[in-house]
């Protein structure tokens, strides 16, 4: 149930069309999350979310990588985000809307980061900025 | 890793034209702290590209660095070592340009065993000319240059490096960043030619190979018992894709000297200290013996 | 008898491809050069391995030569082919030698009056051990019937056949002793084309155009070549391959002729001299490398020996056909030179000069050459080959001392009032070197933006002005006032030199304007030297009349006529000669 509202909320704050884009992107952040995150704090995410979303907190390696930084987590949220346009009959290939991928991306992950934010302690919610990297650690706050 | 340097010695103030979340920011970060932790100098090393999203990477570094033409910074590197070997020539180049158009020179290194490092930044589909198929996009990838999906077979490059007799094959993850660089200082240390291969996602165009699809698939050849020192396994793992794609060390081998190691000419000066010499004592004495050949 | 000729005759061996023919004919013109003659040796053989007539051609004087002439004296024929192939050319009083064991109609040769001799070659050299021989055997011959001393024979006998062992060596002799003896003494007295050892005449090297350039690459400090094999290139390569390890060149066969160009780039911009060299088919392959180097300012010498086109066309014979492509070669606009050495001599000057030039200007410099010019042998004066005369000049390269005194960053593309920037060696902590083949700025990083793509091509386009200063007007050979000025380029010199001499002294009038350096052209000598003609001829090797066309395109000058030679066979001055006398607008010669 709570998952449902947990998508309903990203839903209406991202003002997407459709529950699935809401969905790959809830799915994406926490991907990304699971990259990122000690495990520690992983598992307190984790404790905190419906069952739906902590299977996607799960990961293979034991450690994260410590030079994961606001680029490859962006870079998780990004492939969720359409950004070609229509064949480039000029230059060839297809046009490409990727100018705005990076500042979208950082709106839609804020809306993941208020229904996280929602579901955590402000305690919780320091412990996750410090373990972070800086950017996201600052976008998380914004959200 | 104790870093040495500081990496940011090799920060430049270009700007990065890359999509948000493209993976190269990633090889660029990562190759930047390998050089720092083997305390090689923005001088003392020579970045040598071809043409590419990824290949803009010289660009954005303060280090030699060198941007050719498509397909041809292999022998672009080659020669440069060739000329001073004091160099450390890493040669950076994506999929299309390293498997493709400059696969001859990609299989004549790897028996060649030029002591130079190669990063190639795979992202399966042609980038900077928007999304067409590369030689390392699966079978079936649909394209504007593949409307009815890829109809070759991938390209293999651990196999094809494999078979051509490289001494050092490895591939690694660009959202693995530590490993990556940990693999680049390896290679870079290895001595002869290093082929890291980079599984590096193409957020705009490629819609397929995501980080997403490359995390399901890869594991880590260290934490199994793999002997990389092993002709056989290594062609064994070379094959792994579709379910399983190993990382890490697939293949080496410290047993062949490098090229350059049997260049007789090489011993006693390079081609960049003798003309230097030569411009300032040109000893034109050293050459009448040569009339004789004609006498 | 007529009277006695001596030291002025040709020789042609011929026989089947894979019958040793070039290296017989090399081999015997050597003995004249040691002799004290002037030689020079024309090769004419297929792209083939085996089979298909090939034949060498020795011209034989007291005088230096820079041509070969179609009237032989003497035709040694290994192959029955060779003496149908060659018996118009045969002069009064001339004579085949070929194995008795030929079924050849004697009856062309009885009509053009020709003695007809049969020597038991074959014979001799089967008894001697092998059937190889043959050719020893016909050498033996033609120094017998020529009056020869045999001692110079022997000595080049005793030098090639060395490292096959003593018993190939004293096999060979006896063959040789045993063929000359024989023909001195049937038909000595009667043949009237003698050669004899000049005395007192000077050392001399016996080397083709492609030894000559890579000797005088050598010493101009080239110490990196790389190349793909390809005819009549090949030998320059090779010859720098097969130095002593002590002069440090380093030789590398590429893949391709795309990476040999591109490893030259490389070793270049790490600070080295480099080359490679090629034939019009492998620098089709060098074409976007070119503009690397011209985008990156990275010097680069390139050796382009020509040879019959299109395509693969007459790999082994000779062509003057890539001199538009060749200055024009590649995408966009940017600086190059090109130059055109005529003699051997000149191959010599030019494998040093292009690399003072492409440093000076940090740019491609191509040598143009020609199968003609490669591969023929020439007796060159010692002397001639001065490497005390050889200048390095790096121009604007920077030494470590150079790049430690700098007090701003180093920008490898700084603009200046030449066009040419300061050159940083990669390696010294102070003089970071960044290029791209995109467009960029000063300090080589990539940019789009308009002023500064303006100043980066005016910049890079400024060079050739300051590189026009120093390219070599036309030159002249003959009289000041002619009635004919034959204008030829490259290799073509030697013939057209010749041809002017024969008309002159039959009481023509003719002269020579030979063009050196080609691009940039330097233009307003040209104009001058074109307008104070009477008659301009141009004399090339190829069908749209190139160098013609090359004039008029920066001269706004039109030749008067066109002499043009296109079967990949080199001009020979009597066909100048003949072309001129027909008042050639447009003509194309045998």
């Amino acid at each position: 149930m709570d998952y449902t509202q947990l998508l309903a909320e990203v839903q209406e704050d991202g003002s997407f069309p459709g529950r699935e884009e809401a969905e790959a992107l809830v799915v994406s952040v926490l991907m990304a999350m699971a990259e990122v995150l000690p495990g520690p704090q992983l598992d307190a995410l984790a404790s905190q979310l419906p069952p739906e979303a902590t299977v996607y907190l799960r990961r293979t390696r034991s450690q994260p990588d410590p030079l994961f930084d606001s680029h490859l987590f962006l870079g998780w949220v990004v492939s969720t985000l359409d950004a070609t346009g229509a064949r480039d009959k000029t230059v060839g290939g297809l046009d490409l809307t990727a100018a705005y991928s990076g500042e979208e991306a950082i709106r839609r992950m804020r809306c993941v980061f208020s229904a996280l934010k929602r579901r955590l302690e402000p305690a919780q919610q320091r412990e996750l900025v410090a373990v972070l990297p800086e950017e996201v650690g600052g976008w998380f706050l914004e959200a | 890793m104790v870093t040495r340097l500081d990496p940011k010695l090799f920060d430049a103030t270009s700007e990065i034209t890359w999509c948000a979340g493209c993976g190269d920011f990633a090889i660029l970060k990562a190759l930047k702290l390998a050089l720092a932790d083997l305390s090689i100098e923005p001088h003392q090393a020579l970045v040598v590209s071809g043409i590419g999203c990824g290949s803009k990477l010289p660009d954005y570094m303060t280090i030699n660095g060198f941007m050719t033409i498509h397909g041809r910074p292999l022998p672009v590197a080659t020669a440069a070592k060739l000329a001073n070997p004091d160099l450390h020539v890493v040669v950076v180049n994506g999929d299309g340009d390293s498997y493709g158009i400059g696969g001859n020179h990609f299989v004549q290194s790897c028996r060649r065993n030029p002591n130079i490092t190669q990063i190639v930044e795979n992202n399966q589909i042609y980038g900077l000319t928007k999304g067409q198929y590369s030689p390392t996009s699966d079978k079936g990838f649909v394209t504007t240059t593949s409307p009815d999906g890829a109809i070759e077979l991938a390209f293999n490059p651990m196999s094809v490096a494999l078979a051509a007799g490289a001494t050092f094959i490895a591939r690694a993850f660009a959202g693995e960043p530590k490993h990556l660089a940990q693999l680049i200082g390896e290679g870079i240390q290895h001595r002869g030619y290093a082929l890291i291969d980079v599984l590096q996602p193409c957020v705009t165009f490629n819609r397929i190979n995501t980080y997403d699809w490359y995390r399901k698939r890869i594991y880590h050849l260290e934490e199994e018992a793999y002997d990389p020192t092993n002709r056989e396994a290594a062609w064994q793992k070379a094959h792994e894709w579709e379910e399983r794609i190993p990382l890490g060390v697939l293949y080496r081998t410290d047993e062949l000297p490098t090229y350059e190691d049997q260049v007789p000419t090489l011993a006693d000066g390079s081609p960049v200290s003798r003309i230097i010499e030569l411009s300032r004592n040109p000893r034109p004495q050293q050459y009448e013996s040569l009339k004789e050949g004609f006498l | 008898m007529a009277s006695v000729v001596t030291n002025d005759m040709s020789i042609v061996i011929g026989g089947d491809a894979g019958q040793g023919v070039e290296s017989s004919g090399a081999g015997f013109s050597l003995s004249f050069a040691r002799a004290g003659l002037h030689v020079f040796g024309l090769q004419d053989y297929r792209s083939r391995i085996r089979g298909g007539h090939n034949f060498y051609q020795i011209r034989l004087s007291e005088e230096p030569r820079l041509s070969h002439t179609n009237p032989v004296h003497l035709i040694l024929a290994l192959t029955p082919e060779t003496v149908e192939l060659h018996l118009d050319r045969l002069a009064e009083g001339g004579a085949v030698i070929f194995p008795d064991k030929f079924e050849i109609d004697p009856e062309p040769l009885k009509k053009r009056g020709v003695r007809v001799d049969a020597l038991p070659l074959t014979r001799i050299a089967e008894e001697h051990g092998n059937r190889v021989m043959t050719n020893t055997a016909a050498l033996g011959a033609a120094a017998g019937i020529t009056e020869f001393p045999l001692e110079f024979m022997e000595s080049v006998i005793r030098d090639n056949f060395a490292a096959k062992g003593q018993q190939v060596v004293d096999a060979n002799l006896k063959v040789a002793d045993a063929a000359y003896k024989l023909a001195r003494e049937r038909y000595g007295a009667d043949f009237q084309y003698k050669l004899a050892p000049v005395k007192g005449a000077p050392r001399r090297l016996l080397m083709n155009g492609n030894e000559a350039l890579a000797m005088g690459a050598l010493a101009g400090g080239c110490r990196f070549i790389s190349a793909y094999p390809m005819t009549p290139a090949t030998s320059v390569t090779e010859w720098l391959a097969a130095l002593p390890h002590e002069y440090g060149v380093v030789t590398k066969h590429s893949e391709d002729e795309i990476a040999a160009a591109c490893m030259a780039i490389g070793a270049s911009f790490a600070g080295a001299r480099a080359m490679t060299a090629t034939s019009g088919g492998g620098f089709s392959l060098m074409v976007e490398a070119m503009g690397l180097a011209g985008m990156v300012e990275v010097p680069l010498v390139i050796v382009e020996a020509q040879r019959g086109g299109p395509s693969t066309g007459l790999p082994t014979r000779t062509e003057q056909s890539d001199l538009l492509f060749v200055i024009h070669a590649s995408q966009g606009e940017f600086p190059r030179i090109v130059t055109a050495p005529g003699t051997v001599e000149e191959c010599f000057e030019a494998g040093w000069r292009a690399f003072n030039l492409a440093e000076r200007y940090q740019c491609p410099v191509v040598v143009m050459t020609d199968t003609f010019l490669a591969s023929s042998l020439r007796t060159v004066d010692a002397d001639a080959i001065d490497f005390g005369a050889v200048q390095i000049d790096r121009g604007p390269t920077l030494t470590h001392e150079d790049i430690e005194a700098l007090s701003d960053g180093y920008r490898r593309f700084q603009l200046t009032q030449t066009g040419v920037s300061p050159r940083a060696i990669p390696g010294h902590p102070k003089g970071v070197v960044v290029a791209s083949s995109d467009e960029h700025d000063e300090t080589g990083h990539i940019t789009e933006e308009n002023d500064n793509r303006r100043r980066m091509m005016r910049k890079r386009m400024g060079k050739m002005s300051e590189a026009e200063k120093e390219m070599r007007p036309p030159s002249w050979y003959g009289p000041e006032k002619a009635d004919f000025t034959l204008v030829c380029w490259g290799s073509t010199y030697g013939p057209c030199k010749e041809a002017a001499d024969e008309i002159n002294e039959a009481g023509g009038s003719a002269n020579v304007l030979r063009f050196p350096d080609l691009w940039p052209l330097p233009e307003e000598a040209a104009a001058a030297a074109l307008a104070g003609c009477r008659r301009t001829v141009v004399v090339e090797q190829n069908y749209t009349s190139q160098l013609a066309r090359l004039l008029r395109m920066t001269t706004g000058i039109e030749v008067d006529g066109t002499l043009n030679k296109y079967d990949g066979r080199p001009f020979a001055p009597e066909e100048i000669v003949a072309g001129l006398s027909k008042e050639v607008a447009s003509g194309h010669a045998a």
